[in-house]
């Protein structure tokens, strides 16, 4: 539901066409403005998310590179609605200041959809804070570990979003679970004392 | 290795040959049991069977013969709250039962809480409790409050209909590493997605490991949500609690 | 055959063209409040808005059924319970914490229980629809059980510590209680409703089977009785201990929840009493698509369920999409299984 307009609902639909996914943001609501708010809404995606607008279809969205991006696309359309339309919108940068570890996290675009995170930070909790923050973009842009290289992943696309990977590098920070996963990873193999096996 | 003669009240022995059946489980409580003298085990037979004025009247009759504070929490209430929090699981009792014995541990802490509040003994950790915005029911979220209480820790309630920025001044408040979030309707599970949010937004997320539970949650919308863990009962709850706070104790944020 | 007779057919257990897509719980969402401009909280308050909501169930989604009542508060409302009235994208709740009795001798029905705003829009929202759509849908009214106002007008925990400590008070109380379910269940007859659901929360994730034989079978016979429309019983979660006993109540359908796999359900129920159901609401309608809603649609059909819909009220924000693909799908079963014969 949109608080910046009377409540209206608001979804985003999952389309196929002939170039490939696309986008709909659509209301049921057929109050006055509503077209209007979810153009802007629309307008506000292709922005931030660098995102472009099928032809003559002003709520209809696509990725460029012609991939689904699906989760980064929920992402999008949610930190969009929290936007207020007036004022203007621009995307977000690709670093980011870490209360944790009291250092910036840069994200250099490598292109070809590969980016690596590093921290200005020199302390052994900044670097495990940069690891676990690639872990967590990661896993909100659906993107994949590059192996040649430490904190460095990459869209399946084989295209750069910088415009989504600086939406999505703000969450990043508080994506806990990707360290869990880690820590699983790294443990894989690895006999438990029988004291840590119990509850 | 304990076997069931070595525990002296009979009601108690039969609850155990009755009702536990996991092996392991079976001989925490042997182990558990054969250690807990037979004062203490009449009153969590008590408590077991629901007897709540027995247990205020035996737990009474224990403090004032000098009985350690902690010892009746431990031995004569929480053991055998973990009886009847197995019998529940397993469907030997439902929720009318459970409140019943509910009542009763809480007739045996109206004693003991004052005694250790005085004593400056410290809980396992703070978690503050909830159930969504509006929604009114209480009934899952309070069993998890009384498991937890008698776990060791100690529960911040906030009742029922919590709305996200109420769960972040409690937590933020208290410094709780903990938070658990109930939702008995399909309405109101959004809710805790939104409250999860709310939490990131406000760049606290990693301060806190966020579990959840109800009726209509499942392990899979605790994950697409971002929560760190859902318990699907009470039990679930505690367990699901007692690693959550160690994991916050291994890895800060 | 009309919806409505399909509808009624298959509450009979009858020869059907094709499975009814039934809704005897809410199946409003924000989208459709957005489409016909009739939002919670006030289309559970105004007749006009109530009917037009409701409406759209079969004028948008293709369902066989309307049901006007979205919420379970109006008879606990006219009783004396206190209400929180919520916003568009929330029931209407009844504040159970704080209750209105404590003892039998606390029970009245008030003299103006039928006439009281929240109980006249639902007669009202009915009138309209049997007007506005005559014989062409089923219409479905709602009528709390005894249960379920026990845990409104007394407060859950109270109440399941009453039905502990003392059976005979409690039997009591629902014996009481039962007229207010009567009461309204004549009325919405009297006001077009061809068949009424009756929830009634005993649900296997709060009290035992054992507890619905000992409280609420014999009840459940009498209201069977005692109401001259087709009742579809609602008890949410899991209920396969005591579907068995829901059989032999005489009513006419039992809607039951998605913890319960449709061929169990049933292989215990046979031929005694209709099932409707039960495509899970919070993983399936809420948060997949299509596809995963149209796997339940066919595993109740693969199972011989009777009619099909929603396990229980859906979240309001459940996409219309998804609440579509339900009549696809089941006219897409049918025609695959009338060309495979």
């Amino acid at each position: 539901m949109d608080p910046h307009f009377h409540d209206i609902s608001i979804a985003l639909y999952r389309q196929e066409s002939e170039t490939g996914p696309t986008l709909l943001v659509h209301t049921y609501s057929s109050i006055e403005g509503a077209q209007q708010r979810i153009e802007t809404l629309s307008a506000t995606m292709a922005t931030i998310g660098a995102m472009q607008q099928v032809e003559g279809a002003a709520c209809q969205l696509r990725f460029s590179c012609g991939a689904r991006h699906q989760l980064a696309s929920r992402r999008l359309f949610l930190e969009a609605c929290k936007l207020p339309p007036e004022g203007t919108s621009q995307p977000r940068p690709l670093s980011i200041f870490d209360k944790k570890s009291s250092a910036n996290v840069t994200v250099s675009s490598l292109g070809n959809g590969v980016y690596q995170l590093s921290t200005d930070g020199d302390s052994e909790a900044a670097s495990r804070r940069c690891s676990a923050i690639t872990g967590g973009l990661a896993k909100l842009g659906e993107m994949e570990s590059v192996e040649d290289g430490e904190n460095r992943i990459a869209f399946s696309c084989g295209h750069a979003h910088d415009e989504l990977t600086g939406l999505l590098l703000v969450r990043a920070l508080n994506v806990r679970s990707t360290l869990r996963e880690q820590e699983m990873a790294a443990a894989r193999g690895q006999l438990a004392a029988p004291s840590a096996q119990k509850q | 290795m304990a076997t069931i003669s070595d525990i002296s009240n009979e009601f108690v022995r039969n609850e155990i040959e009755e009702y536990i059946e996991e092996p392991d489980e079976r001989e925490r409580l042997l182990t558990t049991y054969a250690k807990i003298s037979p004062e203490m085990q009449e009153i969590g037979a008590a408590l077991v069977d629901g007897q709540h004025l027995t247990v205020d009247e035996l737990t009474q009759k224990a403090l004032a013969a000098g009985t350690d504070a902690l010892e009746v929490m431990d031995d004569g209430l929480i053991a055998a709250m973990q009886i009847v929090g197995i019998k529940f699981r397993e469907n030997f009792i439902y929720v009318p039962e459970v409140l019943g014995c509910a009542r009763a541990m809480k007739a045996g802490m109206k004693h003991i809480q004052p005694i250790l509040s005085a004593s400056g003994i410290k809980p396992i950790a703070k978690v503050v409790m909830g159930t969504v915005k509006g929604d009114l029911h209480d009934i899952g979220k309070n069993l998890c409050i009384m498991m937890l209480q008698g776990a060791g820790f100690e529960v911040i309630d906030l009742g029922v209909d919590t709305k996200p920025d109420e769960f972040l001044a409690a937590v933020e408040e208290n410094e709780a590493p903990l938070m658990g979030m109930s939702a008995l309707l399909t309405t109101t599970m959004p809710n805790m997605a939104v409250t999860i949010e709310a939490f990131i937004d406000e760049d606290l997320r990693d301060d806190v490991r966020i579990m959840v539970g109800g009726a209509p949650v499942t392990q899979e919308f605790a994950d697409e949500m971002g929560a760190d863990g859902y318990g699907k009962d009470a039990m679930e709850c505690v367990a699901l609690a007692k690693r959550l706070v160690a994991e916050a104790v291994e890895t800060p944020g | 055959m009309t919806s409505r007779q399909r509808v009624m057919a298959a509450l009979r257990r009858e020869a059907v063209d094709r499975t009814p897509v039934c809704n005897p719980t809410s199946v409003a969402t924000v989208e459709l409040m957005d489409l016909v401009r009739a939002p919670f909280p006030d289309a559970n308050r105004n007749p006009e808005m109530m009917a037009r909501l409701a409406a759209t169930s079969y004028t948008e989604l293709g369902f066989d059924s309307v049901m006007p009542v979205f919420s379970i508060i109006q008879e606990s409302s006219a009783l004396g319970c206190k209400m929180q009235w919520e916003q568009k994208d929330n029931w209407p709740t009844v504040r159970m914490r704080e209750p209105i009795w404590v003892e039998p001798d606390d029970i009245k029905i008030p003299p103006d229980f039928l006439t009281h705003p929240d109980m006249k829009c639902v007669l009202d929202a009915i009138k309209i629809l049997r007007k506005e759509y005559g014989n062409e849908v089923a219409i479905i009214g709602k009528t709390m059980g005894p249960w379920t106002l026990g845990y409104h007008c007394f407060g859950v925990e109270p109440f399941l510590l009453m039905s502990l400590d003392d059976p005979g008070k409690t039997k009591l109380c629902l014996d009481r209680m039962k007229e207010a379910t009567v009461q309204f269940g004549l009325a919405q007859i009297e006001a077009g409703a061809d068949a009424l659901t009756l929830p009634d929360h005993a649900t296997g994730d709060l009290v035992s089977g054992e507890y619905y034989k000992r409280y609420l079978l014999d009840l459940h016979i009498e209201l069977a009785e005692r109401l001259p429309a087709a009742l579809i019983l609602h008890i949410c979660g899991k209920t396969l201990d005591r579907m068995d006993y829901i059989a032999q109540t005489g009513m006419a359908a039992f809607h039951y929840d998605s913890k319960n796999l449709p061929s169990e359900a049933m292989s215990i129920v046979g031929n005694r009493i209709s099932l409707v159901g039960n495509i899970n609401n919070p993983e399936t309608l809420f948060s997949k698509g299509p596809e995963t809603v149209r796997e339940e649609v066919y595993r109740n059909l693969e199972s011989g369920v009777h009619l099909v819909g929603p396990e229980c009220a859906i979240p309001l924000q459940t996409s219309i999409e998804n609440l579509k693909e339900i009549s696809r799908s089941v006219k897409d079963w049918h025609k695959d299984h009338s060309t495979s014969n």
